[in-house]
């Protein structure tokens, strides 16, 4: 039948609002993952804050007992002297080199090889990728060795050449492994429409699979970019003269000595080293979740 | 695999054009290279030199009855040990915490992972900074806090100076495990906790039955990639102390780099490198037979 | 066992309005099936009742408790959802046994509720298995038995049949509505599919927009739609809908037939049909063309049974018919029916 039954004990008043908030369970576990969130994002974002806060401050200020939590006189005196006084401006300059070199390499060099480990089985092709993730498992302190070895039996000690091949042998694997999956996911059945319109495989995997596949492209280059930038032990091994420094040693070299001459200036010299991590992180942040789950657990 | 249905005339030599350059590169660069240094670990190379007389084992052998060599390794156990443990319950924590819904969640998420993004030199920096035992914050914070009353010697003291060196590397490497973690939190359908919901299950027993199972994998996963990459951990110790004071946070890699680059005896740092990796395959190895035999019992 | 009430339950997002004012009543042990297109919130009304979403305003009832505020778990409901929700790393056994064990049920009692549930939906020979080595039907009916075991007063489904293929779904469609006549529970059933609901439901009730457009017993909403929605929502092909005027005039597809097929003296309305295409169909043959005559040109479709005779042949005029007992009129304004003179009483109950 019909369903306009009115209930005889309640007649048609207004229904019951009702609001989330009357629940006191739900309000106290807001309440504390607020509190939660809030002392994990101090405690964890308290280095950076302080970094970029204490460059702000002029040299004596850091020297100050107790350390002032603001500063009293804000100032750029500290990267004003860190570009007059020092390299660093070499310094950057050199690792965008060396940073873009590797990136660049691998990119071109992996983008292409990994279409063929992905939608090709010959001779071996399997065995490849495998080898090549475990490239990138080699521990850096074992390659550096015979890779010095080299470096100066070729005479390429000391170049910023050296360093952009050197740590190609890292982001290379990486760009394979990362874009062979990337490309798994883009079906083959497109690049065989594009056959069918005409085109040869060369043709098609340029046409309709390489631009799908900027996305990702982006993603691992700028992870090849982030992983170069931040290099350290080829640079300290292979590199020695000033003119040639990348930024990690550069500032490396000065926090070694006991006596710190500028915290101020390092400091200063940290902010602009992290600004364009960061800038390359907002853009990717999206695709930085690791999937190391793929097909293991979602078992429907 | 995407394989395609179909093969065409060229696709072998496309395959041998776009694989050659990688595969030549990677022959090169670790192929080699990893051939070669044993050669290096068993010569006597003198200063200056990159190669030198064949002498056998001998190189192992002087590391495997050196104090210095045995020191590393204790001190290598520690790094990693302690490291890894943090940063596997704080991974966890933060994951759980991200995977719920709050206000400003990207940005506690951002902040939460900028620590993994910044170089290691940045962050051995700021924090050398703040574990300055007179003008650092760290001991100003926690001696107004009253936890200490007089400054601590963070780098320049034995056993803090381990735990100075811990504390840097988990801040700068939790957030990968909470990105794994979260990455599989994210996964598990909402259906799952609804139905576990409706058939009476509370918040612990949810995550018990539901959370932990689709988590275990992952979580056993990304300890296995952190205990190898905190093994071979270089930069941060490096930086931060040195290997110090005296070599209370040498640990074998450090070791690795102080025979090779300053007392220039390669053919015991290529040893000591060795042997390094060796003791980490044989971990390896151990860890999956056990697992192995766990899962064959069940 | 327990009746289920409705009371002017709304839920509003800040973005829209996905249920307004619904009011209904659910009776002890019968089997009601929401159906409407999707986003029209049977999915969102469902989930009030199950208590996964807090109503905006108005109250749940369930047996003889408010069960408004209640958590799920308190309900004494089960559900089976879409995609069935079994937990990947169990077996059927504990997939089943999953609801038990939360409670801390012993172990002899979970064994034999599981048996008992496994077996009335015939999946005894799987318990040792895992989800994934189970087919869809199979793990349908775990979802089924999982809901089970606990003895619930109420059976929440929200599609169960949508992820099962063509044929599957025509057979377990039949399994269930047996399976619900041998347990007694009280169901409710959330689908968008109009057959289904008309094959399974004692009442249905049709919503869309939020709102419900119609509550009654497959006869009555096929036979006396409340509105121009429901008209056209049941039945394949639907209602055929002529505008004349203020009026929308509205005849099924199987009660317009030719002319010649009516008894001599009966009362009727005659349209002529020009007939553009045939379709056979086997049993029906279904003929597209459009109406003239006293009625303004419009596309119509009828549907003859293939035992019937009919010389309309594709391209021809034809003299057809439509018993004014068999007509329905519905506000051009509004969409609701407009009641007939003639007829006994009123059959429409429109929300909004």
């Amino acid at each position: 039948m019909t369903a306009a039954v009115t209930h005889g004990d309640v007649p048609r008043s207004e229904p019951r609002r009702h609001s989330e908030l009357a629940d006191i369970h739900h309000v106290a576990s807001r309440i504390m993952v607020y509190l939660l969130a809030l002392t994990a994002v101090s405690l964890v974002g308290f280095p950076l804050f302080w970094m970029v806060i204490c460059s702000l401050k002029p040299g004596g200020e850091l020297y100050v007992v107790p350390p002032n939590f603001l500063p009293q006189e804000w100032t750029l005196q500290n990267y004003r002297d860190l570009f007059v006084q020092t390299n660093f401006p070499v310094y950057f300059l050199n690792s965008l080199i060396v940073a873009g070199g590797a990136t660049l390499l691998s990119l071109v060099v992996g983008g292409l090889g990994a279409y063929s480990l992905s939608r090709f089985d010959f001779f071996g092709i399997g065995t490849f990728s495998k080898a090549a993730l475990i490239c990138y498992m080699l521990p850096e302190v074992l390659i550096v060795l015979p890779l010095y070895i080299y470096v100066v039996d070729f005479g390429l000690a000391d170049t910023l050449f050296a360093l952009i091949v050197a740590n190609t042998a890292f982001t290379l694997p990486l760009t394979l492994w990362f874009m062979r999956s990337y490309y798994n996911a883009i079906p083959a059945g497109l690049e065989e429409a594009a056959m069918v319109d005409g085109c040869t495989r060369l043709g098609a995997m340029m046409r309709v699979t390489v631009p799908l596949a900027i996305p990702g492209i982006v993603s691992v280059g700028v992870f090849s970019f982030n992983h170069a930038w931040n290099e350290f032990l080829f640079a300290l091994v292979f590199t020695s003269s000033e003119r040639n420094k990348v930024l990690p040693l550069g500032l490396a070299t000065w926090i070694g000595q006991d006596n710190i001459y500028s915290w101020g200036m390092l400091l200063a010299g940290a902010v602009l080293v992290t600004i364009p991590v960061v800038l390359f992180y907002l853009v990717v942040q999206r695709k930085l979740v690791v999937g190391l789950a793929e097909g293991g657990t979602k078992g429907e | 695999m995407a394989e395609p249905r179909t093969v065409q005339p060229g696709d072998r030599t496309l395959a041998y054009v776009t694989l050659a350059p990688s595969a030549a590169i990677l022959i090169l660069l670790a192929g080699v290279p990893t051939v070669t240094v044993f050669f290096t670990a068993m010569q006597d190379v003198g200063m200056g030199e990159t190669s030198g007389p064949y002498v056998g084992l001998e190189n192992f052998a002087w590391a495997l009855q050196s104090q210095v060599f045995y020191k590393a390794l204790w001190n290598t156990f520690v790094w990693v040990f302690g490291s890894v443990c943090a940063e596997m319950v704080l991974g966890l924590g933060l994951a759980l915490l991200l995977n719920k819904t709050f206000m400003f969640r990207g940005v506690a998420r951002a902040i939460i992972l900028a620590p993994y993004l910044v170089p290691t030199v940045v962050a051995v920096l700021v924090w050398r900074y703040m574990f300055h035992d007179i003008v650092g914050v760290l001991n100003h914070m926690l001696m107004v806090v009253g936890v200490i009353d007089k400054p601590l010697l963070w780098l320049n003291s034995g056993t803090w100076a381990m735990v100075s060196v811990i504390i840097v590397g988990v801040w700068k490497f939790f957030p990968f495990v909470v990105l794994a973690l979260l990455g599989i939190l994210q996964s598990i359908p909402q259906e799952q906790y609804e139905a576990a919901r409706i058939d009476g299950a509370s918040a612990f027993q949810q995550f018990w039955r539901i959370t932990l199972p689709y988590v275990l994998p992952v979580f056993i996963l990304t300890a296995l990639l952190r205990t190898i990459w905190t093994f071979h951990k270089f930069e941060i110790i490096y930086l931060m102390t040195g290997g110090g004071p005296l070599d209370a946070t040498t640990t074998l890699p450090i070791l690795v780099y102080f025979k090779g680059f300053v007392d220039f005896e390669l053919g015991r740092a290529a040893a000591v490198a060795i042997l390094t990796f060796l003791i980490l395959v044989v971990l390896l190895v151990a860890y999956f037979l056990l697992m192995k035999r766990a899962e064959a019992r069940q | 066992m327990a009746r289920v009430e409705i009371r002017r339950i709304s839920k509003v997002f800040a973005e829209h309005t996905a249920v307004s004012d619904v009011d209904l009543v659910v009776q002890d042990g019968e089997f009601l099936v929401l159906l409407g297109p999707s986003g029209c919130g049977k999915s969102t009304l469902l989930r009030m009742i199950a208590g996964l979403e807090l109503p905006t305003s108005g109250d749940i009832v369930i047996g003889e408790r408010i069960a408004t505020r209640l958590q799920p778990k308190d309900r004494n409901v089960a559900m089976v959802f879409q995609n069935y929700a079994l937990y990947p790393h169990l077996t059927i056994y504990e997939n089943i046994a999953f609801p038990l064990r939360v409670r801390g049920v012993k172990q002899k009692a979970v064994d034999e509720k599981v048996r008992w549930a496994a077996n009335l939906v015939g999946i005894e020979r799987l318990l040792a298995r895992k989800p994934r080595q189970t087919s869809g039907g199979e793990r349908q009916r775990t979802a089924l038995a999982r809901s089970l075991v606990r003895d619930p007063d109420v059976f929440l489904l929200d599609e169960p049949l949508s992820n099962l293929d063509a044929k599957l779904r025509h057979s377990s469609r039949e399994e269930l509505r047996q399976f619900q006549d041998r347990v007694g529970v009280t169901s409710i059933y959330v689908t968008h599919d109009q057959v289904e609901a008309m094959g399974l439901g004692d009442r249905i009730v049709v919503m869309q927009g939020g709102s419900v457009r119609q509550v009654g017993t497959p006869e009555e909403i096929y036979l006396h739609p409340a509105d121009t929605f429901v008209a056209t929502f049941i039945g394949s092909p639907p209602m055929n809908l002529v505008t004349t005027g203020d009026t929308i005039l509205g005849f099924r597809p199987e009660n317009f037939l030719p002319e010649t097929n009516f008894a001599p003296g009966a009362d009727i309305m005659r349209v002529p049909f020009r007939v553009q295409r045939v379709e056979y169909l086997g049993g029906d043959r279904l003929l597209y063309g459009t109406v003239s005559g006293a009625l303004p040109e419009t596309s119509v479709i009828a549907r003859i049974p293939s035992s019937v005779a009919c010389a309309a042949a594709q391209g021809t005029e034809a003299a057809f018919a439509i018993a004014r007992s068999e007509l329905r009129s519905f506000s051009a304004s509004t969409g609701r029916a407009i009641t007939h003179h003639d007829r006994p009483s009123v059959r429409s109950s429109a929300h909004g």
